[in-house]
């Protein structure tokens, strides 16, 4: 599927939770396949699972994060060494379903980003422990992953996982915005036809101007992330210079947008928008997850300033 | 306004100090501490049973409910007092959040419309938690529009007997009593059909079942009456006036939700000072730091009005609308902080529960149960609504229910 298909897919479920199971393999499992597809030269170690990733037989997932805190070289400490993994990675999103997982590990000591090399771990295998954490996204799953001496096999050269890792979070940011977006429209939506619905002193709801504006407000952040969205996909498809800079843009106003269209559909169902029952916590959560899985909207914002103060400079 | 306390209050305050370092329940203190917004539990306790046992003992010693009359459970103090109390009580205040309806709203409309004997008989127990009381107001057809309600309390001689639906009732699944607001004349508006009574939770019919809330947790119900009966004696106010009973409680439920409502700050900036981020301490961050500024200055000014309403409580003036701005700021404030929270833990921010998130999950509860705040008590919009009308003065709302018939008003939304 091209990238900008592939975007509008992502938009499409993420409008229907319901189809959990769609939305779920959605992005995370994109991502992975889309930087890994995109490598220049299909490492040996990779080529075992790429059908099987095609076909559906096999989950892959990123291993980055270990413990609280963004990405960041410092912050990897899982080391290898001889072919072997030690260390411990959480959260790794659906990492209970995984079969394999790319892992940034460190490899050297100077301080620097090329201490950073990424590998493959059959997490089936020996030598590894996954562990499912709770989360406040109940549709899709976050565990810890402990390595004992686990077997790796390298993917891609030594030192250069940092600049990997760092192309993977752009495209992925990209894509998981479209995901935001979807969920953001959705959210809108259900809001929508709640306020035309429900009524109270005699009239829907949805005619108080407090609840219109509300709504029309939903609306102007939706708008503008998916507009950013769509150039960050025309950056992506390209592989355009300007991808940083549009992939952290369509990150923050989709992580905005989301977050901001959750909690007020939550505002105009009132008391049933607090229920189990209804939908609407279901985005909230999901909303408030995804706003971090790739490192937070800070860290989002810090990388959006840089990336236009290089161009400036530039 | 004077912050400082005078030789009585300061007296008041020693006392106050002493005795709850004699008596408090120091064994959960450490963990109410950690207590968020949206989780109160205690390890291998009944919280329930811990709550009412701290609070008999405060009844006992005459330290419940302290600014309510000595014959109906309380101290006789004035609200200065009461908030020295609440000061020094701190995280043991924690224990009374099952108490705060019964003690907020529920009391005083007792206080000011049931009968003398009536009062000292329920009264007491109500303030040493012995009995808990629950608010049975809002409907499936009337929330903001509380008036829109459709349960019916219909006259059988001495009797009332109530048929219909509540919903949102926090607590009913624990409470022995509750006050309810029912349709006694569909013919006429809706604020003119109105009656308020008391009753026993207990009384064949009324059937309390829990809803599962968005946060996961169930504190509140769905409660039905089929044929419950109510002795006219535990009417409150006049048949048709329940309306201006209702507006006693809530203006107290404004006061109370309001007055102690949690924003979050004092966590976060807990959070912050032992946070290190990426590059150096969070606390130390300009933007954390311009953050934590915006929330400080909104938290404090909070706690000021609210002393300042009590001041003017202290000087005989009665609590107005504009204590509508507590929980106004506070509920969107906490569910912007917990977000924020959750933002500097990165990706583990989504974690959650004592065992896998940060600061044993408080953060991660705090934003689940956030969104009820600004919905309980009156929503953001109808907050907003009340400080323009009856604050500011500005027109209200062209009323299309207004002198219609209650049974003559719309009932249905896009065809
Ligand atoms: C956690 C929790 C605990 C609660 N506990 C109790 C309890 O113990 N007892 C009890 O009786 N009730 C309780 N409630 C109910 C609560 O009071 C109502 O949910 C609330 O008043 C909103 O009513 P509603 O749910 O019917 O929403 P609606 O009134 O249907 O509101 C839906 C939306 O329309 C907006 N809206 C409605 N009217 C207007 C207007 N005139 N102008 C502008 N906007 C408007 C609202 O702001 C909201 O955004 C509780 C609710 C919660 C969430």
């Amino acid at each position: 599927m091209g990238r900008l298909r592939r975007c509008g897919a992502l938009c499409g479920s993420a409008t229907k939770l319901r189809h959990c199971l769609r939305w779920n393999f959605g992005a995370f499992r994109s991502f992975t396949e889309d930087s890994l597809v995109g490598m220049r030269d299909v490492p040996t170690s990779l080529q075992k699972w790429l059908p099987k990733i095609a076909s559906g037989d096999a989950i892959g997932t990123l291993a980055l994060f270990e413990g609280k805190g963004n990405p960041s070289p410092k912050a990897v400490k899982v080391t290898a060494n001889g072919g072997v993994l030690n260390g411990v990675k959480r959260p790794v999103a659906d990492g209970a379903i995984a079969d394999f997982a790319v892992v940034a590990a460190r490899t050297g000591s100077s301080g620097r980003e090329s201490d950073i090399s990424l590998f493959i771990v059959d997490l089936k295998a020996g030598g590894v422990e996954v562990k499912s954490l709770t989360n406040i996204d109940l549709t899709r799953g976050q565990a810890e992953i402990a390595f004992k001496d686990a077997k790796a096999e390298p993917l891609g050269a030594p030192g250069e996982g940092w600049s990997v890792i760092t192309q993977v979070l752009d495209r992925a940011a990209v894509l998981m915005a479209f995901e935001q977006v979807g969920g953001a429209d959705r959210a809108l939506e259900m809001g929508r036809d709640y306020a035309l619905d429900r009524i109270a002193f005699g009239r829907p709801i949805g005619s108080f101007q407090a609840v219109k504006h509300m709504l029309a407000d939903m609306y102007v952040s939706a708008t503008l992330a998916r507009s950013n969205c769509y150039y960050g996909a025309w950056a992506l498809s390209t592989n355009a210079g300007e991808l940083p800079e549009a992939a952290a843009a369509a990150r923050i106003s989709a992580t905005q947008a989301f977050q901001h269209c959750a909690k007020n559909n939550i505002q105009v169902h009132g008391g049933m928008g607090f229920t189990w029952e209804f939908d609407c916590h279901m985005y909230y959560r999901r909303a408030n997850a995804v706003a971090l899985g790739l490192g937070s909207l800070s860290y989002w914002e810090d990388a959006l300033i840089d990336r236009m103060r290089k161009k400036n400079a530039a | 306004m004077n912050f400082d306390d005078t030789p009585q209050e300061a007296a008041f305050r020693a006392e106050a100090k002493a005795w709850i370092a004699a008596n408090a329940p120091k064994q959960y203190e450490d963990e109410l501490r950690k207590a968020s917004l949206g989780r109160v539990a205690l390890k291998g306790a009944n919280i329930l049973e811990v709550a009412k046992a701290w609070q008999r003992k405060k009844a006992d010693a005459g330290w419940a409910c302290l600014h309510w009359p000595k014959e109906y459970g309380g101290r006789g103090a004035s609200p200065i007092e009461r908030v020295i109390w609440q000061q020094e009580e701190g995280p043991f205040g924690r224990l009374s959040s099952m108490f705060i309806i019964g003690h907020g709203m529920c009391g005083p409309t007792m206080m000011a419309f049931a009968g003398e004997e009536q009062k000292r008989k329920y009264l007491p127990p109500l303030a040493s938690g012995e009995k808990i009381w629950c608010q049975l107001f809002s409907e499936p057809a009337g929330g903001s529009d509380v008036a829109g309600l459709r349960t019916r309390a219909e006259k059988h001689g001495d009797e009332w007997v109530i048929n219909g639906q509540k919903i949102w009732t926090s607590g009913a699944h624990y409470s022995d009593y509750g006050i309810l607001l029912t349709r006694t004349d569909p013919d006429v508006a809706k604020h003119k059909g109105l009656t308020m009574f008391f009753l026993d939770m207990k009384s064949p019919g009324v059937e309390v079942r829990p809803i599962k809330q968005a946060s996961g947790a169930s504190d509140f119900n769905e409660v039905y009456f089929t044929d419950v009966r109510i002795p006219d004696s535990q009417r409150l106010g006049n048949v048709n006036d329940g309306w201006n009973v209702s507006l006693t409680t809530l203006m107290n439920e404004r006061m109370s939700i309001g007055a102690g409502v949690a924003t979050g700050f004092p966590e976060l900036l807990d959070f912050c000072n032992s946070l290190m981020l990426e590059d150096g301490p969070a606390i130390e961050n300009r933007a954390v730091r311009s953050k934590l500024a915006n929330w400080a200055v909104k938290a404090s000014g909070l706690k000021y009005t609210s002393m300042r309403a009590i001041s003017a409580l202290s000087r005989g003036e009665r609590p107005g609308p504009e204590n509508s701005i507590g929980k106004l700021v506070a509920g969107s404030m906490i569910q912007d902080v917990a977000t924020y929270a959750l933002d500097l833990q990165g990706a583990a921010g989504a974690l959650s529960g004592p065992e896998d998130a940060e600061v044993a999950g408080k953060f991660q509860a705090m934003l689940l149960r956030a969104p009820g705040t600004r919905v309980e008590g009156g929503t953001d919009e109808i907050m907003r609504n009340i400080i323009a009308e009856r604050v500011l003065g500005l027109p209200g709302d062209i009323r299309v229910d207004k002198d219609v018939p209650f049974n003559k008003i719309p009932t249905k939304g896009r065809a």
